[in-house]
C-alpha cells in the first residue's frame, strides 16, 4: 500500500523525470529489449535499431502514461481504465513483462538520480510500479 | 554450462573491479529488507529493523551484506563454473536456512539497481544486460540443489 510519504517521494522524484520523458522512456525500452530479448516479440512491427523514432515515440507514450499515473496515484484504477482495457483485450502482454519493464524503469531512474535514488525512493517506486502493473493486468480475466 | 562471451566477461570484471564489496553489499542487503520487508523474516536476530534508517545503520545488516556480496565475488572469479562453485551454498540455503529461491532473484535485481545508482551512465544497457544474466545465473545455481 502506498503511504502518504511514498506518494510524496514519488511525486518529488518524478519532477526530475518529467522533462526527460522521451529520453527516459526510450532508454527504459532499450534496456528492456537488451536485457530481456523475449520482450521484443511484442514489437515485430517496430524498428528496434538504436535511436529508432519508433522507440523514442513509444518511450514517450509509456512515460506519459506513468506521469498520468503519478498525478492520479489515489485513483489508479479509474485513471488507467482505458490502458487496462487496451492491455487486456488488445495487446494481451503477459503480465510477467510488467515486472521486467518496471525493473528497467527503476534502473533508468537510478542511473539519472544516482545517490538521490535513496532506499526510501526506491521502495516507493517499486511499490508504485507494482500497483500500476496490477491495474494494467486487472481486466485480463 | 553457461556461455560467456569475451565481451560479457570483460563487462563483468571491469565493473566488479570498481565495486566496494563492503559498501555495496551493505547497501544491497539493506535495500532488500527495506523494499521487500517480508524478507526480514530471515533475520529475526538482527535487532532493530524498524525503519529504513535503522536498517541502513544496523551493523549486522552491514556485516551480512558484506558476507553475501563477497560470496557473489566467487561467481565473478569462476564464471565458467558457477553451478559447482555454489553447490554447497545451495544445499545450505535449502536444508539449513530454508530460503525461498525467489529471494535470490529479488536480491539480484536490487544489486543491479545499486550498481546503476553507483555507476550511473557507465552502467549502459549492455552492461545491465550482462549483469542481469549474471544475477540470474547465480540465483539459478543457488536454487539448483534444492530438494
Amino acid at each position: 500500500m502506498l503511504t502518504a510519504e511514498d506518494k510524496k517521494l514519488i511525486q518529488q522524484a518524478w519532477e526530475k523525470a518529467a522533462s526527460h520523458q522521451e529520453e527516459f522512456g526510450a532508454e527504459a525500452l532499450v534496456r528492456m529489449f537488451t536485457a530481456y530479448p523475449q520482450t521484443k516479440t511484442y514489437f515485430p512491427h517496430f524498428d528496434l535499431s538504436p535511436g529508432s523514432d519508433q522507440i523514442r515515440g513509444h518511450g514517450k507514450k509509456v512515460l506519459g502514461a506513468l506521469s498520468n499515473a503519478v498525478k492520479n496515484v489515489d485513483n489508479l484504477s479509474q485513471a488507467m481504465s482505458e490502458l487496462s482495457n487496451l492491455h487486456a483485450y488488445n495487446l494481451r502482454v503477459d503480465p510477467v513483462n510488467f515486472k521486467l519493464l518496471s525493473q528497467c524503469i527503476q534502473v533508468v531512474l537510478a542511473v539519472h538520480m544516482g545517490k538521490d535514488y535513496t532506499p526510501e525512493v526506491h521502495a516507493a517506486f517499486d511499490k508504485f510500479l507494482s500497483a500500476v502493473s496490477a491495474v494494467l493486468a486487472e481486466k485480463y480475466r | 554450462m553457461v556461455h560467456w562471451s569475451a565481451e560479457e566477461k570483460q563487462l563483468i570484471t571491469s565493473i566488479w573491479g570498481k565495486v566496494n564489496v563492503e559498501e555495496c553489499g551493505a547497501e544491497a542487503l539493506a535495500r532488500l529488507l527495506i523494499v521487500y520487508p517480508w524478507t526480514q523474516r530471515f533475520f529475526d536476530n538482527f535487532g532493530n529493523l524498524s525503519s529504513p534508517t535503522a536498517i541502513i545503520g544496523n551493523p549486522k545488516v552491514r556485516a551480512h551484506g558484506k558476507k553475501v556480496l563477497s560470496s557473489f565475488g566467487e561467481a565473478v572469479k569462476n564464471l565458467d563454473n558457477i553451478k559447482s562453485t555454489y553447490a554447497k551454498l545451495s544445499e545450505l540455503h535449502c536444508e539449513k536456512l530454508h530460503v525461498d529461491p525467489e529471494n535470490f532473484r529479488l536480491l539480484g535485481n536490487i544489486l543491479i539497481i545499486v550498481l546503476a545508482a553507483h555507476f550511473t551512465k557507465d552502467f549502459t544497457p549492455t552492461c545491465q544486460a550482462v549483469w542481469q544474466k549474471l544475477v540470474s545465473v547465480v540465483a539459478h545455481a543457488l536454487a539448483y540443489k534444492y530438494h
